[in-house]
């Protein structure tokens, strides 16, 4: 094949510009090398500005929580559009950090003598991994009071069964040691009233927030930790399988069926009871910090109605939260 | 020395040193790219800024270059066809490629020196090519790879390219002479 006339065509690239072009790659590799380097130095000296100066750490581990931990919660009925049970998580606020376990794992002891613990003992909940920053970073919770003697509490309750030694204990294996309930209509009666008094307190957040009264945190902290500790009792008040009781009662069966996905959502009415807790208990909250929170812990309870509740949730007012 | 010498058999070689000497790549792979670009535009102007441009962002991507996948020729060229598709696109959108024989066919006095070169014969003559005939006469003589790192670059099969420079070669040679 003749192609000579091609390769004839041909011809070095002018010197001038192999020059230049080689000399601004050899820059641009330079100067890649030493923005790199300022750039890593900068940030560097950002971060120990930051955490030196309290005011400024405070303010960029709130700017961070602000943006971290509220998020939104899906609407209830996507929360029932869940298409498989072992979707279904929960986190388990134990240890240093926040983990995450299967929901169709049962409950274990640990979960609940951990989550006792901490309100037992005025830790701050680490629920969230925000919160865990927050508060590892000084934004201190308005309580200072010393930890109560859970044993001594106990003790002075006289010699009651509660379960292990540990004073936490007194929050595990509640329901093997409790009296059970004389009849089905006993236990339904029982859990009833569980939930009037839970529903009782979140009655105060729907006021709270539905008609922008007065904001009073330690009150929101108060309800938060009651609503923390009934919804803790959701699971042993449903132990009792009464779906043939003769009262007249809403509970669906897969309350009993379902029962992973059931204590997974009762764990997670808790935890979020929790955080809020925690929230109301900052001295200067981000706007919407504490609202946020009520909301998500309010769709909680619509979300387990909508499952398990027969004609779904009864009305519960989700509070508008402000900007 | 080649880049392809630097990195011996980096088809199947997964040996090859760690380190690419930029400085032997640049110098040997300029000149193919510079030339690429002369047969694909079939002009001098802008090639300067093309072959610097194709540099440019095989530097800024030197570290998404996998020697074990292909050779270095292979991933700069793919770089480089892909500047040359850009390019000719935006130029299209201005002047259809059926003017370009019309326009260069007009007498101007800058045109009549561009007629003596053989660039300028060839610019004329390779709208005569499809796309995939000049593409590969671009990267067969503009860059003198061989058909091999051709077919890599292309996805074509190594004697696919060759059926297709050859009757393209023949094309050309056909009216070489024949074109001022």
């Amino acid at each position: 094949m003749n192609d000579d006339f091609l390769y004839r065509i041909r011809t070095e690239p002018p010197e001038p510009f192999a020059r230049e072009l080689k000399s601004r790659l050899d820059r641009s590799q330079l100067g890649a090398s030493r923005r790199i380097r300022l750039g890593m130095g900068l940030l560097m000296l950002g971060t120990a500005v930051a955490f030196a100066v309290p005011g400024v750490r405070n303010a960029v581990v709130e700017l961070f929580a602000t943006r971290v931990a509220n998020t939104e919660v899906p609407p209830a009925n996507e929360l029932r559009a869940r298409p498989d049970k072992s979707d279904v998580r929960i986190r388990v606020s134990g240890g240093a950090a926040a983990a995450s376990a299967d929901a169709t794992q049962p409950r274990t002891d640990r979960d609940l003598r951990i989550s006792a613990q901490r309100w037992t003992t005025g830790q701050r909940p680490p629920a969230t991994s925000a919160n865990q920053i927050v508060a590892g970073r000084g934004v201190a919770p308005a309580t200072d009071a010393p930890p109560p003697d859970i044993g001594k509490m106990i003790r002075a309750l006289g010699d009651l069964p509660v379960g292990p030694t540990t004073p936490e204990g007194a929050f595990t294996k509640v329901w093997p040691l409790m009296e059970e309930p004389a009849s089905m209509d006993d236990a339904v009666k029982t859990r009833l009233a569980l939930f009037n008094v839970m529903a009782w307190n979140v009655r105060y957040l729907e006021y709270t927030f539905r008609d922008d009264k007065t904001y009073d945190p330690k009150s929101m902290q108060i309800v938060a930790e009651r609503l923390q500790q009934l919804a803790l009792m959701i699971d042993d008040a449903f132990e009792m399988d009464t779906r043939k009781t003769d009262l007249p009662v809403q509970a669906r069966d897969t309350i009993w069926t379902d029962r992973a996905t059931f204590r997974a959502k009762a764990m997670e009415m808790a935890e979020e009871a929790e955080t809020l807790a925690y929230r109301a208990s900052m001295r200067e909250p981000p706007p919407g910090f504490v609202a946020r929170q009520a909301k998500r812990l309010i769709l909680t309870c619509t979300g387990c109605h909508e499952i398990f509740r027969e004609g779904g949730d009864i009305g519960t007012q989700i509070p508008r939260v402000p900007p | 020395m080649t880049v392809e010498e630097l990195t011996p058999n980096a088809w199947t070689d997964h040996s090859v040193p760690r380190e690419l000497d930029w400085n032997s790549v640049y110098k040997d792979q300029l000149p193919r790219l510079y030339n690429y670009f002369r047969f694909r535009t079939g002009r001098n102007a802008d090639v300067e800024d093309l072959t610097a441009r194709t540099f440019e962002k095989a530097w800024k991507a030197r570290h998404r270059y996998r020697r074990d996948l292909a050779g270095f020729s292979t991933w700069l060229f793919s770089i480089a066809r892909n500047v040359a598709t850009d390019y000719l696109r935006s130029e299209r959108a201005h002047l259809p490629i059926d003017a370009a024989s019309r326009v260069a066919a007009e007498s101007t006095p800058e045109d009549a020196v561009a007629h003596t070169s053989d660039l300028a014969r060839l610019a004329k003559l390779m709208p005569l090519l499809s796309d995939r005939q000049q593409e590969l006469v671009a990267l067969k003589y503009g860059a003198t790879l061989n058909n091999r790192l051709i077919a890599g670059i292309t996805g074509l099969s190594e004697s696919n390219v060759g059926t297709v420079l050859a009757r393209a070669v023949e094309k050309l040679r056909a009216h070489w002479e024949r074109v001022p």
